[in-house]
């Protein structure tokens, strides 16, 4: 493990958010506004993903070790109080042996105030 | 959902923990400040990274295919804010940010950080204007000392050093938090800006595939610099004889050592004998020397300092050098690159020292600019102007070509050339032209123009004359992408001025109606007056000439740099006459040893 935050990369699945508590993200590129996301195989949302081509991305502060409150926006899930809220297409898949790396480019993003700080996977949770 | 201006201070969330990536490059060890790495799966073990094309990590990786992760420990918060500072181009990071570095198997990485995560590329995917690349960890690598600490937050690691950058940031972070900003935009009839982190946040930081290719057609890494100032000053331990050869110019310097050096025996040597023994006399010299030769046969001189026309040089550093002393010659070193390469030769076979008087590269505030830049407070240096203008028409050996080697361009040019030389780097090609001749006593240039030019990316414009003085003007001023140096003769300081407001600045953005703005702003809002260290250039050459002599070592600039600021002038002199930009010689391949 190395340290790094923890979001959840949410899609939805008939109408109804899905969600993956993860730490396998980060950005991409600026140019295109994009952020990579891997995921396992095996992992609920991986079908999803591959069908429907979308999922937001919630990054989580420290407060937020707890079960999720959604909301929907623009036909996209999103994570109340959430220090960032993304909503990607992906646009590119990599593909290794038990994961698939999703590069969403950036539909849609905000920043939201906190003095909280980033959730790591390295904090009790 | 109360959405922040993102765009203002680059926090997305996103960017978080940060590390430093590092890989060998072939100019040595290239580092990343990097927030934006992250596991891509656990078993097998691998990370991602996303290098932006234009940083010279990216060419780094995939060359050598290895590359480590040092995750920063909140301990070295000021660590990390240096790297995130340092100039994108330095070819030697570690060296500007102050890092010990470790090898791993000829992976380069962080000592005594937070985790070292060691990759090999397995993957590569180009994403734009960033690289994604997949490695394979073939070791992680906890620090058991840190273990329990958090590590650097970028938000914090954004935050700058300087008081002004953490005032400002205070300042911008109340009004943004306090929705402040929103209300005084307004009050004055304007539309808060609607924050949306893709917008502001990234396009602006995007390139598209020409700017990337216009960005890295200088190169990723400006390897042009091969000189460096002294890191610090030398100190002469031991007794030494040294005997100062001419009475003009030279009586500066043995004033200095006089004064300075009571471990130095002092000799004068001048052509006249009455004013000879009297400076002898004045500043407590042990002989008074008519000749060179008288002087370097004495047992009580081990070197001579040569203070004459620039023509008599190679004539009394080969008589001195034929009785065994190391020489320390006045610049120029000599007025031809052959008389030069004989002077050389000559130490070479003495087995003696033989280094040129350039104060240039012993000033500390240009030490402190080279230090600046290297840390990346102006961005990328990409133009320098000099402007060395004093009212003055020789009518000695100075205004006489043949004598001098030149005007102003060979006087003073030697000394600008070697201050380009350390600010920006190495020159390959020089252009110079001239208005009409004024002194037309003299048989050397009253004036010139000249235009420095690098590969790299760079150009400098040097202004040398002797129709009229420079005024307040300052002596060299060096322009970068994120503000600018000025650099002043004899002055104790030098001046930054960010291209980033000042807090002072921002407040007086915020003033209207405009016609009271434009009162209350004044260019000092945004001056940074560096205060250096006093140090007298001209001293401090010679403790190092002579601390180089009683430690047995080269001095910090060989005799070969001195070679090399006359090659450049006398290249200036052929563009002058061919009116074309004329090609520089590469200099000594790993410096100028």
């Amino acid at each position: 493990m190395i340290e790094s935050i923890v979001g959840l990369a949410i899609v939805d699945d008939g109408g109804q958010p899905r969600y993956l508590r993860t730490s396998t993200f980060s950005e991409t590129a600026h140019h295109p506004t994009s952020l990579w996301l891997s995921v396992a195989k095996s992992e609920a949302i991986h079908p999803i993903l591959l069908r429907d081509r979308r999922f937001s991305l919630a990054i989580l502060h420290t407060g937020q070790t707890g079960q999720p409150q959604f909301y929907r926006q623009h036909d996209r899930h999103y994570v109340h109080g959430a220090l960032s809220s993304t909503a990607c297409q992906v646009i590119q898949e990599i593909e290794l042996d038990t994961h698939t790396i999703f590069i969403g480019e950036m539909i849609e993003g905000h920043v939201t105030p906190s003095k909280q700080r980033n959730l790591l996977n390295t904090d009790p949770q | 959902m109360k959405p922040r201006l993102a765009a203002q201070i680059w926090d997305t969330s996103l960017q978080c923990v940060c590390s430093i990536v590092a890989a060998r490059a072939e100019h040595g060890v290239e580092l990343w400040g990097c927030s934006n790495f992250a596991a891509v799966s656990e078993d097998p073990p691998r990370v991602g990274v996303n290098p932006n094309v234009v940083y010279p990590i990216d060419e780094a990786i995939l060359q050598s295919r290895r590359f480590s992760i040092s995750i920063m420990p909140a301990s070295r918060l000021e660590d990390m804010k240096r790297m995130f500072a340092v100039r994108r181009r330095d070819p030697d990071k570690p060296g500007a940010v102050g890092l010990v570095m470790g090898d791993r198997d000829g992976i380069p990485f962080v000592e005594d950080a937070l985790r070292v995560v060691f990759c090999e590329v397995e993957k590569t995917a180009e994403t734009g204007d960033h690289r994604l690349i997949v490695g394979r960890v073939i070791e992680n690598r906890p620090n058991p000392a840190r273990q329990g600490e958090l590590p650097v937050f970028y938000k914090d690691a954004l935050r700058g050093t300087g008081l002004a950058k953490r005032l400002s940031y205070a300042v911008r972070g109340f009004l943004l938090q306090t929705g402040l900003l929103d209300a005084i935009l307004a009050r004055l009839g304007r539309t808060p800006r609607t924050p949306d982190l893709r917008k502001e946040t990234y396009r602006g930081g995007g390139y598209d595939p020409p700017h990337i290719a216009e960005v890295l057609r200088p190169g990723g890494a400006d390897l042009s610099r091969a000189i460096h100032p002294p890191k610090a000053p030398a100190a002469l331990r031991k007794p030494i004889g040294l005997c100062v050869v001419g009475t003009r110019w030279g009586l500066t310097h043995a004033e200095l050592v006089s004064k300075h050096l009571p471990q130095v025996k002092l000799s004068i040597c001048g052509q006249d004998p009455k004013r000879t023994a009297r400076i002898a006399r004045q500043l407590g010299a042990s002989h008074a020397f008519t000749s060179i030769a008288e002087a370097a046969a004495h047992a009580d001189v081990q070197a001579c300092l040569i203070a004459l026309p620039h023509h008599l040089h190679r004539s009394a550093t080969e008589e001195v050098l034929r009785y065994g002393k190391h020489v320390l010659v006045e610049k120029p070193i000599a007025t031809t690159l052959a008389d030069a390469d004989a002077m050389m030769a000559a130490a070479r076979q003495a087995g003696r020292l033989l280094m040129v008087a350039e104060n240039m590269h012993f000033r500390p505030d240009v030490a402190a600019a080279v230090r600046r830049i290297s840390a990346g407070d102006i961005g990328e240096p990409v133009y320098s102007m000099t402007h060395v203008s004093a009212p003055r028409a020789p009518e000695s050996w100075h205004g006489d070509a043949a004598l001098a080697g030149g005007g102003p361009w060979m006087d003073y040019g030697v000394h600008q050339v070697r201050a380009i030389r350390l600010l920006m780097g190495e020159p390959d090609r020089v252009l110079a032209t001239r208005g009409m001749q004024m002194h037309v006593k003299m048989s050397a240039e009253d004036s010139l123009q000249v235009l420095l030019a690098s590969r790299y990316g760079w150009q400098s414009h040097i202004f040398v004359s002797w129709l009229s003085g420079r005024g307040t003007l300052p002596e060299i001023t060096v322009c970068g992408d994120r503000g600018q140096l000025q650099i002043y003769a004899e002055q104790p300081y030098f001046d930054f001025f960010p291209n980033a407001p000042t807090p002072i600045t921002e407040l007086i953005d915020m003033v209207r109606p405009y016609s009271l703005q434009a009162k209350l702003r004044h260019p000092d809002q945004q001056r940074i007056r560096l205060l250096v260290p006093p140090s007298d250039a001209y001293l401090a050459e010679i403790t190092e000439f002579l601390a180089a002599i009683t430690e047995g070592r080269e001095p910090v600039t060989p005799m070969l740099d001195g070679r090399r600021d006359l090659e450049i002038v006398l290249r200036g002199y052929d563009a002058l006459k061919s009116g074309q930009w004329e090609a520089i010689p590469p200099s000594v391949p790993g410096g100028t040893r």
